[in-house]
């Protein structure tokens, strides 16, 4: 990855800038690519799911779809679980919908390939699987959700 | 392309059930009666087939539908089929449905006509044979004509009753039947006499309108000319010549009725009778084909727009605006009548599944010399696609039990003064919300004593209860698992799908099932099955600050009652509900949201039905009846079997579906398996949590302790005769596999006492040890062990002796199965088996598709491998580790989920020991580029599915490259 990026940037051509929605839990920044993000909420009303994992919170109701919010401080193994959540990102990836509890959102912004790194291997590993690699921003370092180990993850914790 | 197959197989499925309704109508008639109508209908739909079959270049399909036209052709003069011929048409619709399976078949085409055949079509071959080509100059000709006839065609469908466009028209086929006349094209001559007919007719009306089938019908008989002109020689267009005219037929007697009647009455009634008869042709016209899929989402946005309504209305309660108020109303009125509609295009007439059963019911009256009739009624009721699909197989079990059991052999019959003729009948209607279906036979009825007996045979039963039962409780003891009432076993039923199955079938769709019967005069079976799936009656219940949705066909009552009415069994609360006791679950801990409340005196109680089992559950609060929208959960959420499904509620907030069945399971049936485990787990906790979970096979031996041995260096366990032990040298061994296997006595090595009486069977249990493969002689294979139990190795009194397990009942020496090999001396391994399992070499399979891993895997154990699979990439892995790395080869597909065939081989690399092992992508990918990606992930080489038989070719040559590099 790290040796085509470079021969990239050698050339000289500029690549596609990726657009990432970003969002923070615990005030460091995530980032999931637009494409995937179908909307941005303000948290719905939840119902509960009694008897299920910590990390699903319950089912909300998306304008008559129904959406499976996720903790994702939860299934980040993230210490402090307080319930900061504000805002909620809804995905759809494989025709599951998920909705991501998450602090705060910040704005879709665009990165380009040269400014990737791989995830640093001293990142935990409760949350490096979930990661793609970071991006070096200005407001400071993005770190890539991939919603598919999400929900490779999930199938994996409910089996 | 798939989608396009899709549609054109279901449509020849259609259009056979078609014939084969035609054919059975005229099995109904005396025989040789003719019908035209009935002929056209069997005609139209081979010839249709045909066509289709050849479109979709299916050559098997279409010859063989070819020849079954081309014997029908033979009766076409007098339109009547004899029996013996209608028997071979079915068989040969039979073998058009296995072609188009896919399946094996054998037809046989030569069958004695009668020499139907009319003496014009023997005309027609004689002439035809003499027949030399047509000059160019001819044939470029007619072709102008042709195309000028269509043309005048088209304009008299645009500018009706235009009568110069019909008098060209008119001339134009005059000239044309001249011409082929001249030079001897009988089949054109025939047809273009006959297009000349039905438009003589026509002319001499001052005002004339054509109807749009007429004109299409006669653009046909062009396109059917031109061919004649081009293959004059052609048998199978001459048919089609027949065929054509006799689609004309019926234009020519329209239109002269209209003529006669023209001449009477004014011109108006004509051109209403006109309309009429486009309007019957055009029903055909007005219904068009939808995906499934289209019409499921038009259902779900139905649904949502259902809920949308609902929160609609009840904001609208608390509002004044009246104009509001009035439009929410007419909403109201409008979604309910959409919702009515939407629920309609999924319907289909039950009739479908029902006409098929005329079919089954003709065979097996001929097979179990029985006479039988089949009637039917309300074919046209309507109800849900897919639990059409669902009825079908309950629903031919129940007729041919019912021909089977129920009708009587007609001298039977004839003695308890009955007709010869059995009569069975099938009802459907609709009756409160469900579509009831009824089936009747007037045979010999269920018999109280037989049933009885039979069930306490089965032990289902004891006579004491027997004696005690009602009629209708003994009739329904047919649907007990297990029970079949046939004397003997026929080929037709009791094939071990008993009525059970019928019941859990329908019960599965939130159907239900009644059976009554008077002995000697028949039995009815109701089947009640609700009108669609998506869209269930339930009953909200309250629980905390949650509501939950129970459907009503679990729902058998609601009950309120003084808490101290409650009563304990072992510390279970039950009630007794008018004397007899109900088992009670508490939804809380169900959820496990902790213990009821003890402030009510009163306590909701739902009644619910679980297979046969009641329980009733305390709810905090029994709110309302709604209709619901199922939704499905994400399918990480199914594996939580206390819920089947959500739905959103008239205030939009999310409820869940309680799956009734999933909680009796893990709450009922299962609690006190679920109990035990615990409290073993509990206790093996105790020990050590962190232990992770081993398995080991118990042995007996001559110590009073059990003996454990890894389950992970067992290969087999075999029963082997003391007979057919050998020696050789001093040491004990047995063939084995066709080689030589090497057997240590345990208690020998132990020294343990060795049973004194020898028995004739030995256990062994054989032994995979780091490649060396050696059978260990035990007294006793006693069971598998799975434990994380602690082992303690403080206690070791043996060399050969790892510790001891210490269960919460007994304590178990485990047994280093290594040590024991070294110490029986030789260091001689048996590598050089031949057959033995380090020689056949083992391989891994990773497939997600069941067929495919099924039929390769098999294929791979037939050429000598052996083969573990794994369903996906982490199930690979997982595989790996348990067989520590031990394959000689890995097969995976790439396309999997959870872990795809590239991360699965990337990780496969990573281990130090499989870095060279070669793995084979097995997948449909088949570019370059994906040759490309399978090759730099690490896959050793690459095989595409549709290529399978190479594939034994390329795992020994793989495995042999492999071995040579090793060396």
């Amino acid at each position: 990855m790290k040796t085509y990026l470079s021969s990239k940037a050698n050339s000289g051509n500029k690549t596609k800038p990726k657009q990432f929605s970003t969002f923070t839990i615990d005030g460091r920044l995530y980032g999931i690519d637009v494409m995937k993000v179908q909307e941005v909420t303000k948290p719905l009303q939840v119902t509960h799911m009694q008897t299920a994992p910590d990390f699903i919170k319950g089912l909300i109701n998306l304008r008559g779809q129904i959406a499976t919010a996720i903790g994702l401080r939860e299934l980040f193994g993230l210490k402090d679980s307080s319930t900061s959540e504000k805002m909620t990102v809804v995905c759809k990836i494989e025709d599951v919908l998920l909705s991501l509890l998450v602090d705060n959102i910040g704005d879709v912004i665009e990165v380009n390939d040269q400014s990737f790194e791989p995830t640093p291997q001293t990142v935990s590993l409760g949350i490096r699987s979930f990661m793609l690699g970071v991006y070096k921003t200005d407001d400071g370092i993005l770190s890539v959700i991939c919603m598919d180990s999400i929900l490779k993850e999930l199938d994996k914790r409910c089996a | 392309m798939n989608a396009e197959m899709e549609e054109f197989k279901t449509e020849i499925l259609e259009t056979i059930d078609r014939a084969e309704q035609a054919l059975l109508e005229f099995d109904q008639l005396p025989d040789n009666q003719s019908s035209h109508s009935l002929y056209d209908e069997v005609f139209r739909a081979y010839h249709n087939i045909k066509g289709a079959a050849g479109m979709m270049e299916w050559e098997e399909l279409q010859h063989h539908v070819h020849q079954l036209e081309n014997v029908l052709m033979q009766s076409k003069q007098t339109a009547s089929i004899p029996k013996h011929l209608i028997s071979w048409f079915l068989k040969g619709n039979d073998v058009t449905r296995l072609i188009m399976d896919g399946k094996p078949h054998q037809f046989d085409y030569n069958i004695d006509t009668e020499k139907t055949a009319t003496h014009e079509l023997r005309e027609d071959s004689k002439v035809l044979e003499k027949k030399d080509p047509l000059p160019e100059e001819f044939i470029s000709e007619m072709n102008e004509r042709f195309d000028h006839v269509s043309q005048t065609l088209l304009k008299i469908e645009t500018e009706k009753g235009d009568k110069d466009l019909l008098d060209s028209l008119y001339r134009d086929i005059h000239t044309i039947k001249g011409d082929v006349q001249l030079f001897n094209l009988e089949g054109a001559s025939l047809l273009s006499h006959s297009m000349e007919n039905t438009l003589e007719s026509s002319r001499g009306l001052d005002h004339f309108e054509m109807e749009s089938s007429h004109i299409s019908t006669l653009l046909m008989c062009v396109d059917l000319l031109k061919s004649c002109v081009l293959n004059p020689n052609d048998e199978n267009v001459l048919k089609e010549v027949h065929f054509m005219i006799s689609l004309l037929a019926p234009f020519t007697q329209v239109i002269q009725k209209e003529k006669q009647e023209l001449k009477i009455v004014p011109q108006e009634v004509s051109n209403r009778q006109i309309a009429n008869h486009s309007a019957e042709n055009e029903k055909t016209d007005t219904s068009i084909r939808v995906q499934v899929s289209l019409l499921d989402k038009l259902m779900t946005l139905m649904g949502e727009m259902v809920l949308v309504r609902n929160q609609v209305l009840q904001y609208s309660n608390k509002t004044d605006d009246l104009e509001f108020l009035n439009l929410s109303q007419k909403l109201d009125v409008v979604t309910s009548e959409l919702q009515e509609e939407t629920m309609k295009t999924r319907m289909q007439p039950i009739g479908n599944i029902l006409n098929k059963f005329q079919r089954v019911v003709r065979d097996l009256s001929g097979s179990l010399n029985k006479k039988i009739n089949l009637n039917l009624y309300g074919v046209e009721t309507e109800l849900d696609k897919t639990l059409i699909e669902a009825v079908k197989d309950p629903l031919t079990h129940i007729v041919r039990n019912a021909c089977d059991h129920g009708i009587e052999t007609p001298d039977v019959r004839k003695q308890s003064n009955k007709s010869e003729t059995g009569t069975i009948t099938i009802k459907a209607y609709h009756e409160g919300g469900q579509v009831i279906v009824d089936i009747i036979d007037d045979g010999k009825g269920l018999n109280r004593e037989k049933l009885t007996k039979k069930a306490i045979e089965k032990g289902i039963i004891d006579q004491s209860k027997a004696d005690k039962m009602s009629d209708r409780e003994v009739h329904n003891l047919i649907f007990a698992p297990g029970f079949s009432t046939a004397e003997k076993v026929t080929n037709v039923s009791g094939r071990g799908v008993g009525m059970d199955v019928v019941k859990s079938n329908i019960e599965k769709i939130g159907g239900m099932v009644d059976i009554s019967s008077s002995e000697g005069n028949g039995t009815k079976i109701t089947l009640k099955i609700p009108l669609t799936l998506a869209i269930v009656p339930a009953m909200i219940i309250r629980s905390d600050d949650n509501r939950f949705a129970i459907p009503q066909v679990k729902l058998v009552e609601l009950v309120r009652i003084e808490r101290s009415s409650i009563e304990y069994v072992q510390g279970r609360p039950v009630y007794r509900l008018r004397g007899n006791i109900l088992p009670l679950l508490c939804l809380k801990e169900v959820l496990g949201t902790g213990k009821p409340s003890e402030l009510d005196e009163a306590i909701n109680i739902v009644v619910l039905n679980s297979d046969t089992h009641l329980f009733g559950m305390v709810v905090d609060e029994i709110l309302d009846t709604a209709d619901i929208v199922v939704k499905p959960l994400a399918r990480f959420l199914k594996s939580i079997s206390i819920y089947s499904g959500a739905t959103v509620l008239g205030d939009g907030s999310v409820a869940f579906i309680m799956d009734i069945v999933g909680i009796a399971q893990k709450h009922l049936g299962l609690s006190s398996i679920e109990e035990l485990k615990n409290v073993t787990d509990k206790y093996a906790n105790e020990f050590d949590s962190e232990m992770e979970e081993r398995e080991f096979v118990l042995v007996g031996l001559g110590s009073s302790a059990k003996h454990a041995i890894p389950l992970s260096v067992v290969n087999r366990m075999e029963e082997i005769k003391t007979s057919s032990i050998e020696m050789s040298g001093n040491q004990r061994v047995i063939r084995y596999r066709g080689g030589i296997l090497k057997l240590i006595s345990l208690n020998e090595v132990l020294g343990y006492e060795t049973c004194s009486e020898k028995n004739e069977i030995t256990q062994v249990v054989v032994i995979n040890n780091e490649d060396q493969i050696f059978g260990l002689e035990v007294d006793q294979i006693i069971d598998v062990l799975t434990t994380r139990d602690f082992l303690d190795d403080s206690v070791s009194t043996h060399d050969a002796i790892i510790g001891n397990l210490v269960t919460s009942t007994e304590i178990i020496v485990v047994i280093d199965v290594h040590k024991i090999n070294e110490m029986t001396h030789t260091k001689k391994i048996l590598r050089s088996l031949p057959d033995l399992n380090s020689y056949a070499s083992k391989i891994l399979f990773v497939e997600d598709t069941e067929a495919i891993r099924t039929k390769v895997a098999k294929g791979l154990i037939e050429n000598g491998y052996q083969v573990e699979i794994a369903v996906d990439g982490v199930d690979g892995l997982r595989k790996i580790a348990e067989h520590k790395c031990n394959f000689d080869l890995i097969i995976s597909d790439i396309e999997m989920p959870k872990m795809n065939g590239y991360d699965f081989v990337k990780k496969i690399r990573s281990i130090g020991q499989l870095k060279e092992i070669p793995i084979i992508a097995f997948t449909t990918k088949n570019t370059p580029a994906d040759l490309q990606q399978a090759k730099a992930a690490g896959f050793t080489t690459f095989l595409e599915k549709n290529k399978g038989k190479l594939l034994n070719l390329l795992i020994s040559e793989c495995i042999s490259t492999n071995k040579r590099k090793v060396v």
